[in-house]
């Protein structure tokens, strides 16, 4: 295999190329079916991840190709990265996280930032601010649903 | 800018996946959306927090004696779990199973664990009855029935463990398809189990005090390995 075989350049929503190792990029589902599928050059479009966001998603892919590569690192040291690497996302880029591990399906990926989403979220204040979930129940209707459930809001 | 409500509900469920079972039902109350969502979650389980510090049978039995300490999960407490359709792993712990609604189905239901209650005899063989394709069954108190029934031809696990502060005369098991039998029955009065065929089981493990173990060599002929535990 040349050495141009080996690299593979991902395209952002906004145009931006990324020239990655295409063992980095084959973490993503959807990139290998378009990879097996030939339909696709070296270039791959990514109709619907913005730069920003995939720059992450690169660096995620980096991260654990390195490991599952050569097995230098212990997964200790993996979990503790993955924990820095979303603690201090903002709510628009872990939804973004979210959308675009889901769309590029890189499983390990979509359970990381769902995990991340789950973190902060413990109390029903927290789902609403966090999530920014709007309350279209009248007082009556949530009341009626408390009761219902009373074990799930029994503290 | 990405909403949430944009999301699919696969990937809320995602989310509601990582939360304990309590804290994803209580987002029933968060929107119109969201009331049912948790339903869907193939995973629930649910601990009544005043018995989490209780783990040994005689402390158990000593709270079943407190009026103050029943639990009070009533069956509409309890009732959305048997809605619940693609429940595929169920562990009830700690509270008290009564009469079962007669609407009630569990169509997926693969494993069911019990640590509670019974109201009556028939509510274990009622809550059976619901689960059309479980396969594995564990049942960790047993101790307010006089007798029991797990009929289940689709179960190929089986875990029954028995205290000697059981009131059980008899039970019987008929578990044509049963593969694994684990049997702890620390009765040490004189009771009636019975037992009947396992032409598959394949593993079985037996701890017994007052047991005739003829009525159970008899139905386990095929296992290839037995532990056997006796006084």
């Amino acid at each position: 295999m040349s050495k141009s075989e080996k690299k593979i350049v991902l395209k952002s929503l906004d145009n931006e190329a990324f020239e990655v190792e295409k063992a980095v990029a084959l973490q993503s589902q959807t990139i290998w079916v378009m990879c097996e599928d030939k339909c696709v050059g070296n270039e791959i479009p990514l109709e619907n991840v913005t730069g920003q966001i995939l720059a992450k998603v690169i660096d995620y892919c980096k991260k654990h190709a390195v490991v599952d590569g050569d097995g230098d690192e212990s997964s200790e040291e993996l979990k503790n990265w993955d924990t820095e690497f979303t603690k201090n996302m903002d709510q628009s880029t872990l939804f973004n996280m979210i959308l675009a591990a889901n769309y590029l399906n890189i499983k390990s990926l979509l359970n990381l930032t769902c995990q991340a989403v789950a973190d902060k979220t413990k109390t029903i204040d927290e789902f609403h601010t966090f999530l920014n979930i709007e309350n279209n129940f009248t007082p009556e209707e949530e009341a009626q649903i408390c009761q219902e459930n009373l074990w799930a809001f029994d503290d | 800018m990405v909403r949430i409500c944009d999301f699919p509900d696969d990937l809320l469920l995602k989310i509601l996946s990582f939360l304990p079972t309590q804290v994803a039902a209580s987002t029933s109350v968060l929107s119109k959306r969201w009331e049912f969502l948790w339903m869907l979650l193939p995973k629930l389980e649910y601990i009544d927090r005043n018995y989490l510090s209780v783990s040994d049978c005689e402390s158990l039995r000593l709270c079943l004696d407190l009026p103050y300490a029943s639990p009070q999960i009533k069956p509409e407490d309890i009732k959305r779990f048997y809605t619940c359709k693609s429940i595929v792993v169920l562990k009830l712990g700690y509270l008290r199973l009564m009469d079962v609604p007669s609407t009630a189905c569990l169509p997926s239901l693969k494993t069911l664990t019990l640590n509670v209650r019974y109201d009556n005899e028939e509510s274990l063989q009622r809550l059976l009855s619901i689960c059309p394709v479980l396969e594995e069954l564990n049942i960790g108190n047993m101790d307010d029935l006089q007798e029991f029934s797990v009929i289940v031809p689709t179960l190929r696990r089986l875990s029954l463990l028995i205290s000697n502060y059981s009131l059980l005369n008899g039970y019987v098991i008929d578990t044509p398809s049963l593969e694994y039998f684990r049997l702890e029955d620390r009765i040490d009065t004189a009771h009636k189990p019975k037992i009947r065929s396992m032409p598959n089981l394949k593993e079985a493990y037996v701890e017994v005090v007052s047991f005739d173990l003829k009525s159970l060599i008899r139905s386990i002929t095929s296992v290839k390995r037995l532990t056997l535990c006796s006084e």
